[in-house]
């Protein structure tokens, strides 16, 4: 554990108070504070920081002795080069080695896109667009002209209380989330509205075979699963119009 | 300490805080003022122009004041160390 801290001093101008143009003390209290506490030191018209480096404290009282140090070295230096004597309006003190372990992580947010998320969770760019408007996915930070930016952590979050269910197939989740969607008690769909709802043709088997379209739970019936689940079934398959319906 | 600047971070930085005060100017916006118009210390200027500048050392620096250095680059607004690629 570093026994050394950083301690930040923050200035603010009274209201109506400025220093002049052309004033030099900034610069001198610049000179002395790099010089003699690794200080570095910000500065405008109407106010100034310093951040200056303070150790050899007693370990029980550290904390309150480094802030009174870097507070009585800062303010008795600006006194020192002449500053006038304006209000502190900010003081933290900060231990060297938490310090250091916050500059090496950048403080840039990990941020993701669409390419990145379809990647993270593993779905196609149709079903992550179908998740967006479940009203269940966190919203974008910020919508650019090149598309969505989602924090990292807010995916990630997602992720982890996503019930997806295990073995099923993206292209018939998109289905069961279609009819999760509609409140009518019969929706009737043609095959080719099915087919840009799953982001893909059907199985030929199901324009031939009336029976691809049966309510079967058992097996590895998927598509059946898809609307079962959510308590439809199938009624009036129609091959040849092409068409079904699902009823509650 | 409060002039604008359109100058180059060169060689009258240390090398570690030259190259934090190249990155600030050439990928996020500040600009620097080298001080010898003014005879000062030279000057990073936020991209935020409601941040105060920085007067940057010319002294070969330490771990200690480019520890401060950085922590107040960040506080302006700055973006260190800047994101790596993934």
């Amino acid at each position: 554990m570093s026994d050394g801290w950083s301690v930040l001093v923050e200035i603010e101008a009274p209201e109506g108070e400025h220093l002049r143009a052309g004033d030099r003390c900034l610069d001198a209290l610049a000179d002395v504070l790099i010089a003699e506490h690794h200080g570095i030191i910000t500065g405008s018209a109407t106010g100034w920081s310093a951040r200056i480096s303070v150790d050899d404290f007693d370990p029980v009282h550290a904390d309150w002795q480094a802030v009174e140090a870097g507070r009585r070295i800062v303010m008795g230096m600006a006194e020192k080069v002449g500053l006038p004597d304006w209000p502190v309006v900010r003081l933290e003190a900060v231990r060297e080695d938490v310090l250091d372990a916050e500059l090496e992580r950048s403080n840039f947010p990990d941020v993701v896109g669409t390419q990145e998320v379809t990647k993270l969770l593993d779905v196609s760019r149709q079903r992550l667009h179908e998740l967006r408007h479940s009203g269940r996915f966190p919203t974008p930070m910020i919508e650019l002209a090149a598309g969505p930016i989602w924090l990292r952590t807010a995916i990630d979050s997602f992720l982890d209380h996503w019930a997806r269910k295990p073995g099923r197939t993206s292209r018939y989740d998109a289905l069961r989330e279609y009819l999760e969607d509609r409140t009518e008690s019969a929706v009737r769909l043609t095959f080719a509205e099915i087919e840009r709802i799953i982001g893909g043709p059907l199985p030929a088997s199901a324009r031939k075979h009336p029976a691809w379209w049966a309510n079967e739970k058992a097996g590895s019936h998927a598509h059946a699963q898809s609307w079962l689940d959510i308590g439809r079934r199938t009624a009036k398959v129609d091959l040849n119009g092409a068409t079904v319906e699902f009823v509650k | 300490m409060d002039e604008p600047g359109g100058d180059s971070p060169g060689r009258e930085l240390p090398q570690d805080f030259r190259e934090v005060a190249i990155e600030l100017v050439r990928n996020q916006g500040w600009r620097y003022d080298n001080g010898r118009r003014r005879g000062g210390h030279p000057l990073l200027l936020p991209a935020d122009r409601t941040k105060r500048p920085i007067a940057v050392p010319t002294t070969p620096g330490d771990v200690r004041s480019l520890r401060n250095f950085k922590a107040t680059v960040r506080q302006a607004g700055g973006i260190w160390p800047p994101p790596r690629k993934r």
